[in-house]
């Protein structure tokens, strides 16, 4: 450091203002150049320059890399300091240019005023960076950077794969959504399509309710007609109004009504499914109708719908005619009845002279004792109660044969069918013992009464005695023998079977036997067994043939004890 | 009393007509015994002892005209009244021809009964009652 010398007086002087001051340090000094200090030797004077030459260009670009720098690194986070310690530096490179300077010119005012500001701002700058220290302090470091980067890869990493998930869980819920999406509108097109089923099965099912040729209607909670069609309002007499608030039970005959409440009650819990039937309605204008009612089970508590729907059908001209057929068929049976009883009348007579023939042998008996002396009045007695005893029996016989052909109207009844079979046998007995047949029964005490017509039961049961005489007619090898019997069975019907011992049914005959006209006998009309037939069918019955075993034919009619009421 | 040695033999199903008959022959006083079918009486042994035999036509089992063939083709000439209550020209005509007594028709009358029996026991030889023994 050159030591200023005692050469040329400062003209510094204290207490003057800046201007002067300014003025002072620019002003030319007379002081020695520092060159002179060295004895201008030049070795000494290059070696000064030169260094402090270098010294200043490499001060120089310090600051220019600073400024580089902050501008480069925008985000840097301290540039304040930067730029100071860059003045800091460009002002240590000025004084070092000025030692080169003041070797030929003195001015070392000036050199000291450099040097004066660059004091300053080194000061500022060791403040300045003690001040920043703490928070440079807390600045991660590289390696801190570089595990944070890592951590923050391996997040990222993480991020990706949970993103490249979910991007495959949306790609997924699209595909479904997309699937769904053509479920629905497949279900969509099937709906509209079920509804324009139901819309046309509705449109076709009202038609049908309205142009209907039966009655239609349907029945609401409280038994009123809630809906009607035209046949049926034409049917009764009433409209469809009127019938609203009526029932089935008022439009009725009053000898059905008790009838049809109780099969509406039925219906209503259940008893009953269907109801199929027959019965007589009065018209509006007081005519009666007969008409065929079949509704179908009440519609549960359930469903939508209520009530119950029927089907009406005027059956008036089919009853008739079925009234007609049925008188036709009783004159028939009638007649083919007293066929049967005209062949029977030799036996029948032989029936009746049996207890005539003993009366009057009694009764002459009886005169004998009595015109003894004394008379004897015991055989009298003895004769007398038996001639009371045969005339009753000859009555009975009157009785059976009376009914049988009596020509009154199909009456039914509680009938004992064991006694109805004994009752025929007991007027075929003398006709079959004259064919040499003998009776074996076998009539079980169990079989209850039913509601049937007797006589035409008795009728079938004659018919059936008749057959098995004829059938037995040829037989001369084997004991001809007629088995009745009566049961029931599990069904609960009552069975009952005729069985012959004779020649047996020709298998080419067995479902001709029925038809009417049909007979293998030469003298036979052909209608007993298929008016036996017709009679068993009224009582809900069935009647058939077999081959009897080992020979014969087996001759069997079933009658339900809980036969309907017939015609 | 040779009555006593006539012995009447009825065969006939109908219990009524066996009771009746035996009660008109005894109030004639003629013994009877009664047999209630044509088994029963070939199966006794009255068959020797029979003056005159009331048979029936119908009967269950063996009928009156097959006991009767029976009767004749065992030699047998014991008289057979038939009585009937089944008006049957055929067996009639069979029965006669087989040698019967006679043919009554049920309900038949003492009178004709009695004249048969009368007849037939005349023609036996034996001593036939008029009226009411006693």
């Amino acid at each position: 450091m050159p030591t200023p010398m005692v050469h040329g007086a400062a003209d510094m002087e204290a207490g003057h203002g800046m201007t002067s001051f300014l003025s002072w340090l620019m002003s030319p000094q007379d002081y020695m150049p520092h060159g002179m200090c060295f004895l201008w030797q030049p070795e000494l004077i290059a070696l000064h320059v030169v260094s402090d030459s270098l010294i200043a260009l490499a001060y120089y670009s310090i600051p220019v890399a600073l400024v580089y720098f902050v501008l480069k690194r925008t985000d840097f986070a301290f540039p304040s300091i930067f730029v100071l310690t860059g003045l800091f530096i460009l002002a240590c490179g000025t004084t070092h240019a000025m030692s080169v300077w003041t070797l030929w010119y003195p001015d070392y005012r000036v050199d000291g005023g450099v040097k004066a500001v660059t004091a300053l701002l080194s000061i500022g700058t060791g403040i300045a960076i003690w001040k920043v220290m703490p928070l440079a302090l807390t600045l991660p470091s590289t390696a801190q950077l570089e595990r944070a980067n890592g951590l923050l890869g391996a997040e990222i990493g993480q991020r990706q794969r949970a993103e490249a998930a979910l991007r495959e869980a949306n790609a997924e819920l699209e595909r479904r959504v997309a699937v769904r999406t053509a479920d629905l509108e497949e279900e969509v097109v099937r709906r509209r399509n079920t509804e324009a089923t139901l819309r046309a099965s509705e449109e076709r099912w009202r038609s049908m309710f309205e142009a209907s040729a039966v009655g239609i209607a349907v029945l609401d909670e409280q038994n009123h007609f809630a809906a009607t069609n035209e046949a049926l309002q034409k049917m009764v007499g009433y409209s469809g109004e009127e019938l609203q608030s009526l029932g089935p039970v008022d439009i009725t005959h009053q000898d059905d009504r008790e009838a049809t409440q109780k099969l509406i009650e039925d219906m209503r819990n259940g008893k009953r499914q269907d109801l199929p039937t027959e019965k007589r309605y009065r018209r509006k204008d007081n005519k009666v109708i007969w008409v065929r009612v079949s509704a179908a089970r009440a519609f549960d508590s359930s469903s939508s719908l209520q009530g119950i729907p029927a089907i009406i059908e005027d059956i008036t001209e089919r009853k008739s005619a079925e009234v007609a057929w049925h008188d036709a068929r009783d004159a028939l049976s009638r007649a083919t009845r007293l066929t049967i009883m005209g062949e029977l009348s030799a036996s029948i007579a032989h029936e009746v002279n049996q207890p005539l023939a003993a009366i009057i042998t009694n009764g002459q008996a009886c005169e004998r004792f009595l015109a003894f002396s004394p008379p004897d009045l015991d055989e009298v007695k003895d004769a007398v109660g038996e001639i009371v005893r045969d005339g009753r029996r000859a009555s009975e016989v009157l009785k059976r044969v009376r009914a049988m052909s009596k020509n009154t109207a199909p009456e039914r009844g509680q009938v004992d069918v064991n006694h109805a079979i004994a009752e025929v046998l007991a007027l075929t007995r003398d006709e079959l013992q004259r064919h040499r047949v003998a009776v074996q029964t076998d009539l079980r005490s169990k079989v209850p009464t039913i509601m049937a017509d007797r006589v035409q039961l008795q009728q079938v049961v004659l018919n059936l005695v008749m057959n098995g005489i004829d059938a037995m007619r040829a037989v001369t090898d084997r004991p001809r023998i007629l088995t009745v019997r009566s049961q029931l069975n599990d069904q609960g019907n009552i069975v009952v079977n005729v069985a012959d011992s004779g020649v047996g049914l020709d298998p080419a005959n067995r479902d001709r036997i029925f038809e009417s006209f049909f007979t293998t006998k030469p003298e036979g009309m052909g209608m007993g067994l298929a008016i036996s037939n017709t009679i068993i069918e009224a009582h809900h019955g069935r009647l058939w043939a077999e081959s009897g075993s080992p020979f014969g034919t087996v001759f069997g009619f079933t009658l339900p004890l809980a036969a309907g009421v017939g015609p | 009393m040779t009555v006593n040695q006539i012995i009447v033999m009825i065969v006939d199903d109908d219990d009524s007509i066996r009771k009746a008959v035996r009660r008109l022959m005894k109030s004639y006083g003629v013994a009877v015994e009664t047999f209630a079918s044509a088994e029963e009486y070939l199966g006794s042994d009255r068959l020797a002892k029979t003056s005159c035999l009331i048979l029936d036509v119908h009967m269950p089992g063996m009928n009156g005209l097959e006991l009767q063939k029976r009767l004749v083709a065992s030699g047998s000439v014991v008289p057979i009244i038939f009585i009937t209550a089944f008006t049957d020209d055929r067996a009639r005509a069979q029965a006669m021809n087989a040698g019967a007594a006679g043919y009554l028709a049920k309900p038949f009358s003492d009178d004709e009964l009695l004249g048969c029996i009368r007849s037939v026991l005349e023609n036996a030889g034996a001593d036939v009652p008029q009226s009411a023994p006693r």
